[in-house]
C-alpha cells in the first residue's frame, strides 16, 4: 500500500513536471490553437507559464470538476465539444474531470445535489434547462463554486458564461448579403424568443452591411424540435425567391438542409461545423465554440484565476465564430463564395473585433 | 406460522429474479468493458449508500409510488386504466395554476394546490369511466388515447397562455411558484419532501379501504368476478365512476407534490420524460395490485434509476447501460409474478377457488 502511494505521489510530481513544461512551450509557440488564443481577462500570454507554476505546481492533490449536463449528450454536438474540452483541459492542466449526464430535470438536480455532496471543486453544467436546479442549489451551498454555459445566471457563487452569438451572427449576415443573387435572403428560426433575437438581428445587421437592399424573411418553426416543419417554412421562403436560407432552429435545421438538397438553394447550419454533410449546400456554419468555453473554463479556476459574475466569449475570444472565416473546416471553400469574399469576411471580423464596426446586441439595447 | 413461511417463500422467487436480472446486467457491463464489481457497488451506493442519497431514492420513488396506488386500485377493480400520464399532467397543472393565481394564505394555497391536482386527475380519468358507462367505450383504449390529449393540451397551456416570458424563455413551463407555498422539503438539503410522507399514508390508507371497508370489498369482488358482483348488487357504473375518480386523483395527487415539491412550476416534458406514469403502472403490475407491495415496488424501480444515475457520475458504464441492466431486472422480476398468475389461474380452473 505504502509504496502504491508514494509510486503514486511521484508519477504525480512527474506529470506536473510534465505539463508545466508542456505549457511553457506552448506559450512560446505563440498562440496558434483555438484553447490558446481564448482568453477571459488582461493575462495573456507570458503570464499564463507563470500562472501555471503557481496555479499547478503547488497543489498536492488534484482538483476535482464536474460537468453536469442537462441531457444526454447522444448526438448532440453542442456537448459532446463540451467534453472534448474538458478532456483535453484535463490533460493540460492536471485536473480530474468528470462528465456527467442527465435524463430529464429532476435528475439533473439530484446529480449537482450529488456532485457537491462528492466534494468537486467546481461544478460546471450548461444551458436554459440548468437554471431552476442551478438556482437551487447554488443557494443552498453559497461557500461551493458554480459555472455555467451559454445561460446569463444571476448568483454570488456562480460564473456564467455567454456567448456573443451576435457578433457571429453578423458575420454570418454580411456573407449571405454577399452570396445572394436574387437579393433576397431567409433565416429560419426556432422560435420567437427574445433570446434568438441575438441570431437574427445580429443576421440582419451583417446582412444590411454588406448588401443594403436586400430583402429579409424571418419564419418561426415554433420548436427546436420540428425538422418537418422547419422544411416546409424553408420551402416557403424559397418560393418567395430566397437562395440563402439560414437554418437557426437546432435540430430543426435538419429539415432546412433537407429542403435547400431538393430546391438547390444555400444554407448555412449552427454551433458545429455543418458544412461537411453537404457542403454544395451547406456553405457555412455559425460556430459556437462550447470546447473553447469549458477548456478556459477549466484553465481558470486550475490556474487559481476563478472569477464569479459574467463571462463573455464573442470573436474576440474565439467563443463564437464562422466556418473559413474564423475557423478551419474539412470542406472545401465553397464556390459561390470565393477567397476574396472570405478576405472581405475576415476585415469584417477584425473590425467586429477593434470595434470599428458595433454589433448592437437586442438584449441589452432595451 | 404458515403465513410467516409463505411470505418467506414468497421472497425467495424476487430474490432469484433479481440475481438473474443483476448477472443479466453483468453481461451489458462486461460487454462495455466496464467492472462488474464496482458497477453494482455504485449502483447500490447511488440508491442507498449514504442517507443522501437514500433521500434521493425516496423523492424518486413519490410520484411512481402515487401513480402505482392509482393504477393498483383501478387494476383490482378490473379496470385497466393506462391513463395515469394524462391524469398526472393535468393534476400538475391544475396544482401549478392554482399555487400560482390563488389569492390565499399560502398554506392554504398549497391545500388548495393539492386537492386541485387530486380533482383535475380524478377528473380527466372519470372521463374515461364515464366514456365507458355511457358509450361502451373500451376503457384501455379511452385512458391511453386520453394521454395523448393531456400532453398536448398542457403542452399548449404552458407555451402560451401560462408561459413563464421573463429571462431567456427558452423552455415552455409556468412561472415559479412562490417559496411560501411549496411543500417543505423533510431534511435540509435533501431532495425528498412531504409528499413522500402523503405516498406512504396512502399506502396504507389504500391498503386498510381495500381490506376492511365495504366499498373495498365491493370493489375487490367486482375485481375477481365481475359477474358475481353485479349479481350481488354491485352497480357497476357507479363502482367504475368512484373507483376511476379515485385511481385518477392518485396520479393527480403524485403530478401536484412533484410540482409543489420538486420543480416548484410546471415544466413542459419534465414529467413525462422520467417515465414517471409508466413506472407507476410497472410497480402495480410488479406488486400485483398489493398497495403495500405496490409502494415497496415503486422504492425498488426508483432505486434502480437513482442507482444508474449514481453508476453514470462514478463509472465509465454510460447512462445507457444502466437501463439496460434496470430493464434486465425488471423483466426477470415481472417473470416470476406472470409466472405466479399463470399457476394461480391453473388452479383456479382446477378446483374453481379464488385466490
Amino acid at each position: 500500500m505504502e509504496r502504491n502511494h508514494a509510486m503514486k505521489r511521484t508519477s504525480m510530481l512527474v506529470l506536473m513536471a510534465v505539463l508545466i513544461v508542456s505549457l511553457l512551450a506552448a506559450c512560446g509557440g505563440g498562440n496558434n490553437g483555438k484553447g490558446g488564443a481564448a482568453g477571459t481577462s488582461g493575462s495573456e500570454g507570458t503570464n499564463a507559464g507563470a500562472d501555471a507554476d503557481a496555479g499547478g505546481g503547488a497543489e498536492g492533490p488534484k482538483k476535482r470538476i464536474a460537468l453536469v449536463l442537462p441531457e444526454k449528450i447522444g448526438v448532440n454536438a453542442f456537448f459532446t465539444q463540451m467534453v472534448d474540452g474538458l478532456n483535453q483541459a484535463a490533460e493540460d492542466f492536471g485536473v480530474e474531470v468528470k462528465t456527467i449526464e442527465s435524463t430529464d430535470p429532476a435528475a439533473l438536480e439530484q446529480n449537482l445535489r450529488a456532485a457537491v455532496a462528492d466534494g468537486y471543486d467546481l461544478i460546471i453544467t450548461s444551458s436554459f434547462t440548468a437554471v431552476d436546479a442551478l438556482t437551487k442549489v447554488a443557494a443552498e451551498n453559497p461557500d461551493r463554486p458554480f459555472a455555467i454555459i451559454d445561460q446569463a445566471f444571476d448568483a454570488p457563487n456562480v460564473r456564467s458564461i455567454e456567448f456573443r452569438e451576435h457578433e457571429a451572427a453578423f458575420l454570418l449576415g454580411a456573407a449571405a448579403g454577399l452570396v445572394t443573387k436574387t437579393n433576397t435572403v431567409g433565416a429560419v428560426v426556432a422560435m420567437d424568443i427574445p433570446l434568438l433575437g441575438k441570431y437574427t438581428s445580429g443576421f440582419e445587421q451583417g446582412l444590411r452591411y454588406t448588401n443594403p437592399d436586400a430583402n429579409f424573411l424571418v419564419s418561426y418553426v415554433g420548436s427546436f424540435t420540428d425538422p418537418a416543419k422547419a422544411k416546409e417554412l424553408a420551402l416557403v421562403q424559397y418560393e418567395q425567391g430566397a437562395d440563402f436560407i439560414a437554418g437557426m432552429s437546432a435540430v430543426s435545421d435538419n429539415g432546412i438542409f433537407e429542403a435547400a438538397k431538393e430546391k438547390g438553394f444555400l444554407t448555412s447550419g449552427q454551433d458545429v461545423d455543418r458544412t461537411v454533410e453537404d457542403p454544395e449546400h451547406i456553405i457555412l456554419s455559425q460556430l459556437k465554440e462550447t470546447d473553447t468555453v469549458v477548456y478556459e473554463t477549466v484553465k481558470d479556476f486550475a490556474q487559481g484565476r476563478f472569477t464569479f459574475g459574467t463571462v463573455h466569449y464573442g470573436l474576440a475570444e474565439n467563443g463564437v465564430g464562422l466556418t473559413f472565416v474564423t475557423a478551419e473546416s474539412p470542406s472545401p471553400v465553397p464556390g459561390v463564395l470565393g477567397q476574396e469574399k472570405i478576405e472581405q469576411l475576415k476585415k469584417i471580423r477584425d473590425d467586429i473585433v477593434s470595434g470599428v464596426i458595433t454589433v448592437v446586441n437586442p438584449l441589452e439595447q432595451q | 406460522m404458515r403465513r410467516l413461511a409463505d411470505s418467506l417463500r414468497g421472497l425467495v422467487h424476487p430474490l432469484a429474479a433479481l440475481a438473474a436480472g443483476l448477472a443479466a446486467g453483468a453481461v451489458a457491463v462486461i460487454v462495455v468493458g466496464g467492472s462488474v464489481g464496482e458497477t453494482y457497488a455504485e449502483m447500490w451506493k447511488g440508491a442507498f449508500g449514504s442517507f443522501y442519497y437514500l433521500t434521493n431514492t425516496l423523492a424518486r420513488s413519490t410520484p411512481i409510488m402515487l401513480i402505482g396506488l392509482g393504477v393498483a386500485l383501478a387494476f383490482r377493480a378490473g379496470f385497466f386504466n393506462l391513463g395515469a400520464e394524462g391524469q398526472l399532467l393535468f393534476g400538475a397543472l391544475a396544482a401549478a395554476v392554482a399555487a400560482l393565481y390563488l389569492p390565499a394564505p399560502p398554506a392554504l394555497a398549497m391545500i388548495a394546490a393539492l386537492v386541485a391536482g387530486i380533482i383535475a386527475g380524478g377528473a380527466w380519468s372519470l372521463l374515461a369511466g364515464w366514456l365507458d358507462v355511457r358509450f361502451r367505450l373500451n376503457l384501455l383504449v379511452s385512458t391511453l388515447l386520453l394521454n395523448y390529449i393531456a400532453i398536448y393540451v398542457c403542452s399548449y397551456f404552458v407555451s402560451f397562455p401560462l408561459k413563464d416570458t421573463s429571462g431567456s424563455a427558452a423552455i415552455n413551463q409556468t412561472n415559479m411558484i412562490d417559496r411560501a407555498v411549496w411543500l417543505p422539503k423533510l431534511f435540509k438539503g435533501m431532495s425528498v419532501h412531504a409528499g413522500f410522507v402523503l405516498a406512504a399514508a396512502a399506502a396504507v390508507l389504500l391498503f386498510l379501504v381495500l381490506r376492511h371497508t365495504v366499498a373495498g370489498y365491493h370493489l375487490r369482488m367486482h375485481g375477481s368476478n365481475p359477474l358475481f358482483a353485479l349479481y350481488g348488487g354491485v352497480r357497476r357504473g357507479r363502482l367504475m365512476a368512484w373507483t376511476m375518480l379515485a385511481s385518477g386523483g392518485f396520479a393527480g395527487l403524485a403530478g401536484a407534490v412533484e410540482v409543489l415539491g420538486t420543480q416548484y412550476r410546471y415544466i413542459d416534458n419534465a414529467l413525462t420524460a422520467p417515465g414517471y406514469a409508466w413506472s407507476g403502472i410497472m410497480a402495480a403490475l410488479l406488486a400485483n395490485s398489493h398497495p403495500l407491495g405496490t409502494a415497496a415496488a415503486a422504492l425498488l424501480l426508483a432505486a434502480l434509476q437513482t442507482g444508474g444515475m449514481g453508476v453514470e457520475r462514478n463509472t465509465e458504464v454510460p447512462l445507457e447501460i444502466a437501463s439496460v441492466i434496470q430493464a434486465a431486472i425488471i423483466l426477470f422480476i415481472s417473470a416470476r409474478f406472470t409466472r405466479a398468475l399463470l399457476k394461480r389461474r391453473k388452479a383456479r380452473a382446477a378446483d374453481g377457488t379464488a385466490a
